[in-house]
């Protein structure tokens, strides 16, 4: 049914509302008139730049001197060929730029140019080893000479190992809490009883490496060496890691006083070493840099430090791509 | 008072401006920054597009452009595209049982082989290549003996067919599988045309129908992907006209003939040059060739250094290709 409008006097509420206003004539000065031009112009510019640069799959990053670099059969832009190239490896450079002016800033050559040199040959004889020299290395990367390709690769590198173990030395109980690390070694048995046994005959790391060597258990003896949460459990069978946070716990090196059951017929017995985990700083410092996530913790530790911000919209969710902690949002 | 808020207008206008175009420095755009420094547009540009990789990216993408502006993608390559996606997607359909499970495993498949970002690049690709054939086609036809020498003179040609004889164990074959094989050698003793034995007796069902015929045959051919490494390389070792002692595969015994090795019967045969012919992917330096035949116009000096001196280097490297051979 059609709703019936009511008309409505509005007069009176006009009369009664009205305020008396003096009446001036709206007139403008030079200076306002040349100042509103100037806005109009500055939006103008500003919308077609816009509209020129939108493009939702496009980089708003561009480069100084953009213009068509080659005509003729084929236009290329210069701006084109830098978003190509960008496309091809700009988030991981970005990612280097940044971590490279870190690095840089954190390790003052003066305290630490020795350990960068002593990586730098680390670095350069691996490669020796691996090419027969160092300059086979470089060109069969495409770097022109060895000059360059360690100023661009091989100090960076090293520079970066160097940075983890700062890394590794300051957030040490950060990292210990996180990685839950422990040293452990393993005898793996099928009764019950005789991994008891064991856990009363080793009192102490000879015992249990003799234990370990003895024939009836030496197929079944393992030497782990360092593990953290990390540690894959087809490294490291889930019983015994879920017993991990217990190990790193432990105080004093010694025999773990629990059986594990790992399944029917396997019992296994813990010995956990290094627990003094001051006195070994160095020994887990050194073990820790080889843990799988370290390295990129490391970067994300230091690029947030350093409030590493990416502008340009495309570029971040390819360098979140690569790792989505590497930039805050 | 009027004066201030069109000032104060002007100021936020000039503030939008500024981020119309990202983070801008002293005129620089800015990509990215730290506490300690920026890392402009002009760093990253010179540092991606020096070195050995910046100047490979130069060539691909003034190619890209080139194939784009003037070889564009068709609906009919775009739909060859779809078509080739799809037939890739029933396999994998086939393999895993449903479709949303078998688009997922492509990708990741896509994905782990370093050379696609996703499905639908993977198609754009498909396209491309479409696109950058027809840029060969055009320049092969133009320049179609000259190519087709170097080919035969490069990539030893012929003309070959095959009989292939199946056995689940090459190396055990069952009695059956014996008595079919010794059939197959003793119809060829007598003197049995080989086409005639391939199509009665041949369990190759791709070749099967042709009379055996693989077609022509050269050193750049793919047959070992389907029959092996031996039957690769024994198909360009025979000689106009012979036929070849048994290759034991993986799952078959094989007979191959070569036909003909005669230069005019193959070129007559590649002349209408398809999407398929050789004569695209034997040499893969020859796009730089296809590339100097196009009008290029450098407004750049280093631009025009780093491409010219690429395409010298790998026109270098075709040429010491073909000393050696």
């Amino acid at each position: 049914m059609a709703e019936k409008k009511e008309s409505v006097d509005t007069t009176q509420f006009r009369r009664i509302h009205k305020v008396e206003v003096k009446k001036k004539r709206f007139t403008l000065s030079k200076k306002s008139i040349a100042m509103i031009v100037v806005i109009v112009l500055i939006i103008a510019g500003c919308l077609t730049g816009y509209i020129i640069t939108k493009n939702s799959d496009g980089y708003a990053t561009k480069v100084s001197g953009n213009k068509d670099v080659i005509t003729g059969d084929v236009t290329v832009s210069k701006q084109g060929y830098f978003e190509y190239l960008l496309d091809q490896s700009g988030a991981q450079k970005t990612v280097d730029n940044a971590y490279n002016a870190i690095t840089n800033k954190e390790l003052p050559s003066k305290t630490y140019q020795s350990q960068i040199d002593e990586e730098v040959k680390k670095l350069e004889d691996s490669y020796k080893s691996y090419m027969g020299s160092v300059e086979s290395y470089a060109t069969s990367l495409g770097y022109k000479d060895v000059k360059t390709f360690r100023e661009e690769f091989v100090t960076p590198t090293a520079k970066k190992t160097v940075l983890k173990n700062k890394y590794l030395k300051e957030q040490y109980n950060t990292i210990l809490k996180n990685y839950t690390p422990a040293y452990i070694k393993t005898i793996t048995v099928e009764k019950e009883s005789i991994a008891l046994k064991l856990i009363k005959q080793a009192t102490s790391q000879e015992a249990f490496d003799k234990l370990m060597k003895d024939s009836a258990y030496s197929s079944n003896a393992n030497d782990y060496k360092l593990v953290t949460s990390k540690t894959d459990t087809t490294t490291l069978n889930k019983r015994i890691k879920n017993n991990l946070s217990k190990f790193s716990s432990m105080k004093n090196d010694g025999v773990y006083p629990t059986v594990i059951k790992q399944s029917t017929k396997k019992y296994v017995v813990v010995y956990v070493y290094n627990t003094d985990k001051n006195k070994n700083k160095d020994t887990y410092i050194n073990d820790l840099g080889s843990v799988s996530d370290i390295d990129s913790n490391a970067e994300i530790f230091y690029l947030k430090k350093y409030k590493f911000t990416v502008y340009d919209k495309k570029l971040k969710k390819e360098i979140k791509a690569i790792n989505k902690k590497y930039i805050n949002d | 008072m009027k004066t201030k808020k069109i000032t104060a207008l002007a100021l936020s206008s000039m503030l939008l401006l500024s981020g119309c175009g990202g983070k801008t420095v002293d005129g620089k755009s800015i990509a990215a920054s730290t506490s300690i420094s920026n890392i402009s547009a002009d760093t990253l540009y010179d540092q991606l597009s020096k070195g050995t990789s910046g100047k490979n990216a130069l060539f691909s993408y003034v190619l890209d452009q080139l194939i784009d502006q003037k070889f564009p993608a068709t609906d009919d390559m775009k739909k060859n595209a779809e078509d080739t996606y799809n037939q890739v997607l029933n396999s994998y359909t086939q393999q895993y049982g449903d479709e949303d499970t078998a688009k997922k495993q492509l990708e990741t498949a896509l994905k782990s082989s370093g050379s696609y970002k996703s499905i639908d690049d993977y198609k754009k690709r498909l396209v491309y290549s479409m696109q950058y054939a027809e840029m060969m086609k055009s320049y092969i036809k133009k320049h179609f003996n000259t190519v087709f020498d170097d080919y035969y003179k490069i990539a030893n040609p012929r003309k070959v067919s095959i009989i292939a004889v199946s056995a689940a164990d090459p190396t055990n074959p069952t009695a059956d599988e014996k008595a079919n094989l010794k059939e197959v050698q003793d119809l060829l003793k007598e003197g049995q045309d080989f086409g005639t034995v391939a199509k009665k007796y041949s369990t190759d069902t791709n070749t099967k129908d042709a009379k055996g015929s693989l077609g022509i045959v050269d050193s750049t051919s793919s047959l070992s992907d389907t029959y092996g490494t031996d039957v690769q390389s024994k198909a360009t070792e025979l000689k106009s006209g012979e036929t070849s002692d048994v290759i034991t595969g993986s799952s078959a015994f094989y007979i191959l003939h070569c036909d003909t090795t005669d230069k005019e019967t193959i070129k007559k045969e590649l002349k209408s040059v398809d999407i398929n012919s050789p004569l695209i992917t034997y040499d893969n330096y020859l796009v730089y060739i296809v590339f100097n035949s196009y009008k290029i116009n450098y407004n750049d000096k280093t631009i025009k250094n780093t491409l010219q001196s690429f395409i010298k280097e790998q026109l270098k490297k075709r040429s010491d290709e073909r000393k050696d051979s």
